[in-house]
C-alpha cells in the first residue's frame, strides 16, 4: 500500500494516458481496438484503488496511521498561487476517498468492459473510449483532491465529459441540445459552488481541506471549528448554501435536476457510469467531505434534507408514468439521489454513502440491462411496444430482476439495507419525513416492477424493426455501413447461443463480454448491502476518515448525544445500553415496515401491469389530469424555457438593438464633426476616404510634436 | 545596456521596409514569416536574459520600480534619441508584465501571418508589410518607458490596422475601418491632452518620473482629470461598455489575421495602459487609493460589460461577431480584476490579458479557416462540421473550453482570480464578485450555443463555387493550419496547468502599480522631479 500512496498520482494519470492514446491513435491506428488503452488504464487504477482500500481497512483504528483517523497526504506541486491564495495539486487519501475510488474505478472498469461489446461497430468508437478515460481521470481527481480547487477541477472535468458523451451522437439535434443543457445547468450549480469557494477563502484564508494534515489546524475544516470572528461566523451561515447549489446541480436535485433525464441521449454505458453510478454522486461526496461546515448549520442541514425529500418524491411520481425504460431509470436515479441527500441531511452520512455504493451497483446493472434490451429491440425502448421478453433475453431478465429487486428494496437485497438506514434515520429526525420517505419507497417499488412486469413478463411482443425513436443503434449502424463496415461488431454477428436466435431473426444479444460485467454487478447488487451492513462494517471504515470524525465531533458538540445516532456518523456506539437497545428494536420494526412497503409496491405493480393490464390503463384514464401532469413531468422544462431561457434571449436581442441604434447613434453625433472635416479634406486633397483619416492622423501627430517643440 | 530590446523593435521595422520593396507576393509572405519568427526569437532571448525569480525584498522601496525593469535601453543625454528640448527620450524597458505581453504578441504574430497565406489574395506585399509594422508598434507600446513614446506607438498601431481592415476586410470594411479609427482616435485625444499636460508639468516624459509627479504633486481635482483623460483613451481600446460598439464591426470585417491581432493584442494595449498609466497616475496618491467611487463606477461598467456582452453574443448570427462580443464580456473580467487593486485581481488580470490573447486569437483563427472553405460565418448556414472536419472541430471545441474557463486550461485560472479579486477587494466586495460570476454561466451559454450549432447537429454546409486560379483547400485542416493552432493549444494547456510562474513573476510589479512610488521629497533641498529622475538614472 505504501507504493500506492507514494504514487497515488497514477490513479488519475493512467486513465488519462489511456484516453490520450485512444484519442491520438484511435482514429487511424487502433480503431476497433481503442478500448485496450482504457481497459488497461482503468483496470490498473482499479487495482491500485482496491490495494489502497484493503490497506486502509487493515490499519487498526487504535494504532491508526495518525492520531486523527486514517489519512495520507501527497503533495505534487503548487498549482495556482496569487498573493496569499494558494491551491496545490495534491491528494488527500482517506477511507472516504478510497471508497469512492473503488466505486469509480471498479464499477467503471466493468462498464468499460461492457461497452466494448455494446459500442462495437460505432464509427466514433475511439472517441467514446477516449472520453471514458478522460471521465475516470476527472472523477478520480474530484475525490482525491486535497482542496476545493482540485475538487472544482474534477467537478468541471466530469461535467465536460458528461457533455461530450451525452453529445456522442452529435448529429442528432436532440443529443446536442441535451448535452448543452447538461453543461449549462451544471454551470449554474458550479456558479454557486465557485461563490462558496471564494467565501471560504475570504473567511478562512485557505481552500485546503486539512492544510498540512488533520490536527495541524491549517485547513478550512479545522479553522471553521476554531475561535471564529464575527465575519467568519456570518460566512459560515452562508457557505453551506452556496456549496449545496453546486451539489444540487451535479447530483440532479430540484430545481437543477432537469438535465439528467435528457442526458439519456448518451450511449447506455454512459448513462450507467456517469449518470447513475459515479458522477451524479459527486454532490453527496462533497457534502460528506465538507460535513464539518454543514452539520453545525441546522438551517442548511434541514434544507438539504427537505430538497432531497422533495426531489425524491417528485421524481418518483414522474417515473410512475414514463414509458421509456431509460427515462424511468433516469427519474429513479434522481429520486434515489434525493434519498442520499436526505441521508446526509438527517445526520447520517454513512447511510448516504451506503446507499451511494449499493445504488452504484444496482443502477449500473439496470442501465446496462436496459442497454441489452435496446440492442436487441433495435433501439426501441418504449415499454408499451414490448412485452414478455423473458424468452428472448433470458439472462438479461435475471439481471434485470436482480436490479429491480435491489432498487425496490426487496428484503435482503442491497437496496433494502441502505434505503432502510436512510428511512430509519429520517424517521428518527422527524416522523413526517419518515412517512414521506416510506411513501417514496413504495412508489419506487411500484414503478420498478411496473417496468419489469411489462417488459419481461406477460405475452411476448417484440417491436417491429425500423426507425426507432430513441436510436442508439439505428443511428450507429448508418455510420458502420459507410465508414467502418468491415469492422462491424463480431460480437453480435454470429452468436453461439442459437436456441432462441432463429425464430425472430435476431442474433445473440447476450455475448459474454456483456454478460460477465452484468453478472459481477448483479452479485454486487445482491451481496453489497448485507456485507456492508453487517456489524456496521462500512460505518466503522468510513468513520476513520478525518472528515467524518470531525463531523461527528461537531455534531456531538452541537446536538448532544441524545439526537444523533453515532453509527450513522461512523462512530462506535457509546450510548447507554438501553438507548441502543430501544433504537435497535425500532430499527427492526422499520426494517419490517419498509420490507412490507416494498412488497406492497411490487404487488400493486403485479396487479396493474401483469395480472390485469387493462385495469392499470383504466385507472390511468379515470384520472386524466393526474396522468397528463405526470406525463408532462409537471411542465418544469416548459416553465424554465418560458420564464428563464426565452426571457434572457429576449434581453439579449433588446441589448443588441440598443447596441446598434442607441449607443451608435450617440457616437455618430459625436463623430459628426470629424466627418465634416474629413469631408473637407477629401475635397481639398482629392484623396479617398480611407487615406484621408490616416493622413489626418499623421498630420495631427506632427502638429502635436511641433507644438510641443515650440513650447520649449 | 541591453540591445535585445532595441533589436525587438528594429527587426520588424526593418522587416516591414524590406518587405515592402520585395519583388513578388510569394517572397513577401515568406519574408514576413521569417521576420516575425526572428522577432519571436528575440523575445525568447529577452526572456532568457530575464531574472524571473527576482527578489526585491532587500532593495529599498525607492529603487524597486527601477530594478524591476530588468532589461532596459536608456539613451544618454547627448544621444540623438534624447530630445533635450522636451525631455523626450527613446527609452525602452521591460518588467515582467511587459515581457509576458511581449511574448504573447510575438507568439501570435507568426501564427497570424502563417494563417494568412491563403486567406489574403490581393495586394499581398502591402498586407505583410503592414503586419510587420503593426508588430513593431505594438511591441513599442509594451516596452516604452517614456510616456510620449508610449502614446506615439499606441496611436501608430491604428494606422496599419486601419489599412488592414479597410483594404483586406469584408464587405463593410470601409465603414468598419472608419468607425474603428474614429472611436479609438476620439478616445485618445483626451489621453493626448493628459500626456502633454503631465509631460509639461513634470518636466519629463519618463514614466517613473511622471508617475511620481502625478502621485505627489497633483491636486486631487487635477488627478481626477488626469485619470479621466487617460482612462478615456484606454476604455475605448479595451473596450469597456458603453464605448465598445466599434469592436464587433471591426472584428467582423477585418481579415482573420487582423481579428487575431485586434483581439489578441490591440485590446490588451488598453488594459495595459490602464495598468501602467491610468491606475498609478490617476488613482494612487501618497496615501494609496484616491477615488474609491471612481473605481466602483469602473467596476460596475465592467460587470455590465460582462453580462451585456455575453447576452448580445448569444443572439448573434455571425460566429465571428459572436466571438467579438465575447471579447467585450471577457475584457470586463480583465479590467474588473485590475480595478480590484489587490494581488489576486491584478495578477489574475495580467494573466487574463495573456490568456485572452491566446484563446480568442485561436478562436478567430479557427473561424477564419471555416470561412476560407465555405465563405460564410452564418450560424444558420453551417451545421454539423464535426462530421466533415473532425480535426478542426477538436480545436474549435478545445479553444471554446479554454474560453469558457474550464479548469485545467488557461482561462479558468485568470477568470477565477479576477472574480476572487473583486470578491475580496476592500473597495469592491462580495456583491461585485457574485455579479461578475454570473458571467461564467452566460459564457457557457453563448459559446456552447455556437458549438452546438456549428460543430454538432446534422451536417449542413453551403455550396461553394470554386474560384478560378486557386487550389481549393483540403476538406479538413491541412498541415499548415494545424501548425498554426498547435503552438497556441500547447500554450493554453501549459498556462492552465502551470500558471504559477507567470503569477509569481508579476506579483511585485502589480504591487508597485498600486503603491505610491517613493517617499515624497520634502524640505528646502527638494529638487524638481526632473532632476530627481536624472539622479535616478543609472
Amino acid at each position: 500500500m505504501q507504493f500506492v500512496v507514494e504514487h497515488s498520482y497514477l490513479i488519475p494519470l493512467l486513465p488519462l494516458i489511456g484516453a490520450a492514446i485512444a484519442g491520438l491513435f484511435g482514429a487511424r491506428g487502433l480503431k476497433q481496438q481503442s478500448h485496450w488503452p482504457i481497459w488497461l488504464g482503468v483496470g490498473a487504477s482499479a487495482v491500485l484503488a482496491i490495494i489502497l482500500l484493503v490497506g486502509m481497512a487493515q490499519i487498526h483504528p487504535a494504532e491508526g496511521a495518525h492520531a486523527a483517523g486514517i489519512w495520507f497526504h501527497k503533495h505534487l506541486y503548487t498549482w495556482i498561487q496569487a498573493g496569499n491564495f494558494r491551491a496545490d495539486a495534491g491528494f488527500f487519501l482517506d477511507p472516504l476517498s478510497a471508497t469512492m475510488l473503488c466505486v469509480i474505478c471498479g464499477i467503471g472498469f466493468f462498464i468499460t468492459v461492457f461497452a466494448k461489446g455494446y459500442m462495437a461497430g460505432e464509427s466514433g468508437y475511439f472517441r467514446f473510449f477516449a472520453y471514458l478515460g478522460l471521465f475516470i481521470f476527472s472523477m478520480t481527481i474530484l475525490v482525491m483532491g486535497d482542496n476545493f480547487i482540485m475538487l472544482y477541477l474534477g467537478w468541471e472535468g466530469v461535467g465536460l465529459c458528461s457533455y461530450l458523451l451525452i453529445g456522442y451522437f452529435y448529429e442528432k439535434p436532440s443529443a446536442r441540445e441535451a448535452a448543452k443543457k447538461a453543461f449549462i445547468v451544471n454551470r449554474v450549480g458550479d456558479f454557486g459552488f465557485g461563490i462558496g469557494i471564494m467565501l471560504i477563502f475570504l473567511a478562512f484564508g485557505s481552500v485546503s481541506y486539512f492544510g498540512n494534515g488533520p490536527g495541524t489546524h491549517s485547513g478550512v475544516f479545522e479553522l471553521a471549528q476554531g475561535n471564529l470572528n464575527s465575519f467568519q461566523q456570518h460566512a459560515l451561515q452562508w457557505i453551506p448554501f452556496w456549496l449545496m447549489i453546486g451539489a444540487f446541480g451535479k447530483s440532479a436535485q430540484f430545481p437543477l435536476y432537469v438535465w439528467l433525464p435528457d442526458a439519456m441521449e448518451g450511449p447506455t454505458p454512459v448513462s450507467a457510469l456517469i449518470h447513475a453510478a459515479t458522477m451524479v454522486t459527486a454532490g453527496i461526496y462533497m457534502i460528506a467531505r465538507c460535513g464539518t461546515m454543514f452539520i453545525g448549520n441546522s438551517a442548511a442541514m434541514a434544507t438539504v434534507a427537505a430538497i432531497g425529500a422533495f426531489t425524491a418524491l417528485l421524481a418518483a411520481t414522474i417515473a410512475v408514468r414514463q414509458f421509456d425504460l431509460k427515462k424511468v431509470f433516469a427519474y429513479s436515479t434522481i429520486s434515489q439521489l434525493g434519498f442520499m441527500f436526505v441521508g446526509v441531511g438527517v445526520l447520517a452520512p454513512v447511510a448516504a454513502m451506503f446507499h451511494l455504493i449499493t445504488h452504484a451497483f444496482f443502477k449500473a446493472l439496470l442501465f446496462l440491462s436496459s442497454g441489452v434490451v435496446m440492442h436487441a429491440m433495435m433501439g426501441e425502448l418504449d415499454m408499451r411496444k414490448m412485452s414478455g421478453l423473458r424468452r428472448v433475453l433470458p439472462k438479461t431478465r435475471i439481471f434485470m430482476l436482480v436490479g429491480c429487486a435491489a432498487l425496490a428494496g426487496f428484503p435482503l437485497m442491497s437496496g433494502f439495507f441502505s434505503k432502510d438506514e436512510i428511512v430509519a434515520a429520517s424517521w428518527a429526525q422527524s416522523k413526517i419525513l419518515g412517512v414521506w420517505m416510506l411513501f417514496t419507497a413504495f412508489l419506487t417499488a411500484y414503478y420498478t416492477f411496473r417496468l419489469y412486469f411489462r417488459v419481461f413478463e406477460g405475452p411476448e411482443v417484440i417491436p417491429a424493426a425500423g426507425p426507432a425513436a430513441h436510436g442508439d443503434h439505428d443511428h450507429a449502424d448508418d455510420h458502420a455501413g459507410t465508414t467502418h463496415g468491415h469492422d462491424h461488431g463480431h460480437d453480435h454477428s454470429h452468436g453461439h447461443d442459437h436456441s432462441h436466435g432463429h425464430d425472430h431473426g435476431h442474433h445473440n444479444h447476450e455475448p459474454l463480454s456483456m454478460t460477465i460485467p452484468l453478472a459481477v454487478l448483479a452479485i454486487g447488487a445482491i451481496v453489497s448491502g448485507f456485507l456492508l451492513y453487517w456489524n456496521h462494517s462500512l460505518g466503522h471504515f468510513l468513520g476513520q476518515s478525518p472528515s467524518l470524525q470531525q463531523t461527528a465531533q461537531v455534531a456531538m458538540a452541537k446536538y448532544g448525544s441524545a439526537e444523533i445516532s453515532p453509527p450513522m456518523l461512523g462512530m462506535h456506539d457509546f450510548r447507554p445500553h438501553e438507548v441502543v437497545e430501544r433504537e435497535h428494536s425500532a430499527h427492526l420494526y422499520m426494517m419490517i415496515i419498509s420490507g412490507a412497503i416494498a412488497l406492497l409496491g411490487i404487488w400493486l405493480a403485479y396487479m396493474l401491469h401483469l395480472k390485469n393490464r387493462t385495469a392499470g390503463e383504466r385507472l390511468a384514464e379515470r384520472f386524466p389530469g393526474v396522468t397528463r401532469l405526470l406525463e408532462a413531468k409537471y411542465w418544469v422544462d416548459e416553465i424554465y424555457q418560458a420564464a428563464i431561457v426565452d426571457r434572457l434571449r429576449g434581453l439579449g436581442r433588446a441589448f443588441f438593438m440598443v447596441d446598434r441604434f442607441v449607443v451608435d447613434g450617440i457616437v455618430w453625433l459625436v463623430g459628426f464633426v470629424p466627418q465634416l472635416s474629413g469631408f473637407a479634406l477629401k475635397l481639398t486633397t482629392q484623396r479617398g476616404y480611407l487615406q484621408g483619416y490616416a493622413v489626418t492622423m499623421l498630420f495631427g501627430i506632427a502638429v502635436v510634436l511641433l507644438l510641443v517643440f515650440k513650447i520649449f | 545596456m541591453h540591445y535585445s530590446i532595441v533589436l525587438l523593435l528594429a527587426v520588424p521595422i526593418v522587416g516591414a521596409i524590406v518587405g515592402a520593396l520585395l519583388p513578388n507576393a510569394r517572397s513577401a509572405k515568406w519574408w514576413a514569416l521569417l521576420v516575425s519568427v526572428a522577432t519571436a526569437l528575440v523575445g525568447v532571448w529577452m526572456a532568457a536574459q530575464f531574472d524571473w525569480n527576482q527578489d526585491l525584498s532587500a532593495v529599498p522601496t525607492s529603487d524597486r520600480l527601477a530594478r524591476s525593469v530588468q532589461i532596459a535601453f536608456t539613451p544618454g543625454f547627448d544621444s540623438p534619441l534624447h530630445l533635450q528640448a522636451i525631455q523626450f527620450s527613446f527609452s525602452l524597458g521591460v518588467d515582467s508584465i511587459s515581457l509576458w505581453l511581449v511574448l504573447m504578441t510575438v507568439l501570435l504574430m507568426p501564427v497570424s501571418i502563417l494563417a494568412s497565406f491563403t486567406y489574403i489574395k490581393e495586394r499581398q506585399k502591402e498586407f505583410y508589410a503592414w503586419m510587420q509594422a503593426l508588430l513593431a508598434f505594438m511591441l513599442g507600446v509594451f516596452v516604452a518607458r517614456d510616456l510620449l513614446l508610449f502614446y506615439v506607438c499606441f496611436e501608430l498601431t491604428l494606422i496599419p490596422m486601419f489599412f488592414i481592415i479597410g483594404i483586406w476586410g469584408g464587405s463593410e470594411r470601409r465603414y468598419a475601418a472608419g468607425k474603428f479609427f474614429l472611436f479609438t482616435f476620439s478616445g485618445s485625444v483626451f489621453t493626448l491632452a493628459v500626456v502633454i499636460f503631465l509631460g509639461l508639468a513634470a518636466g519629463s516624459f519618463d514614466l517613473a518620473t511622471v508617475t511620481q509627479y502625478a502621485q505627489y504633486d497633483l491636486t486631487d481635482s487635477a488627478r481626477f482629470w488626469v485619470f479621466m483623460g487617460l482612462a478615456a483613451g484606454m476604455a475605448v481600446k479595451v473596450p469597456l461598455f458603453p464605448v465598445h460598439t466599434w469592436l464587433p464591426l471591426a472584428h467582423t470585417e477585418a481579415p482573420t489575421a487582423g481579428s487575431v491581432i485586434l483581439a489578441g493584442v490591440l485590446l490588451k494595449l488598453g488594459a495595459y495602459g490602464l495598468l501602467r498609466l491610468a491606475v498609478p497616475m490617476g488613482l494612487i496618491g501618497p496615501a494609496g487609493l484616491m477615488f474609491p467611487t471612481v473605481v466602483k463606477a469602473l467596476a460596475v461598467l465592467c460587470i455590465i460589460g460582462v453580462i451585456y456582452g455575453a447576452l448580445v453574443a448569444w443572439v448573434q448570427q455571425d460566429i465571428k461577431k459572436l466571438v467579438a462580443y465575447s471579447s467585450v464580456s471577457h475584457l470586463g473580467f480583465c479590467v474588473l480584476g485590475l480595478v480590484a487593486l489587490n494581488d489576486y485581481g491584478m495578477q489574475g488580470s495580467v494573466l487574463y490579458m495573456v490568456n485572452h490573447g491566446l484563446s480568442t486569437g485561436a478562436m478567430f483563427l479557427v473561424i477564419g479557416m471555416i470561412y476560407e472553405r465555405y465563405h460564410t460565418r452564418d450560424i444558420h448556414q453551417l451545421s454539423g462540421l464535426a462530421k466533415q472536419m473532425p480535426i478542426m472541430s477538436f480545436f474549435f471545441v478545445f479553444f471554446t473550453l479554454s474560453s469558457i474557463g474550464l479548469p485545467g486550461l488557461n482561462g479558468y485560472v485568470s477568470e477565477f482570480l479576477t472574480i476572487l479579486g473583486a470578491f475580496t477587494s476592500e473597495h469592491l466586495g462580495i456583491g461585485y464578485g457574485i455579479a461578475a460570476a454570473v458571467g461564467i454561466i452566460l459564457g457557457a451559454i453563448y459559446m456552447l450555443h455556437m458549438v452546438a450549432r456549428v460543430i454538432f447537429g446534422p451536417l449542413k454546409v453551403p455550396h461553394v463555387h470554386e474560384e478560378e486560379g486557386h487550389k481549393p483547400l483540403s476538406r479538413d485542416l491541412n498541415g499548415r493550419e494545424i501548425t498554426v493552432l498547435v503552438p497556441l493549444a500547447i500554450a493554453v494547456v501549459l498556462l492552465g496547468v502551470l500558471p504559477t510562474p507567470v503569477l509569481n513573476s508579476v506579483l511585485e510589479p502589480v504591487r508597485m502599480v498600486r503603491q505610491p512610488v517613493t517617499a515624497p521629497i520634502v524640505g528646502p533641498t527638494a529638487q524638481s522631479p526632473a532632476e530627481v529622475a536624472m539622479v535616478q538614472r543609472p
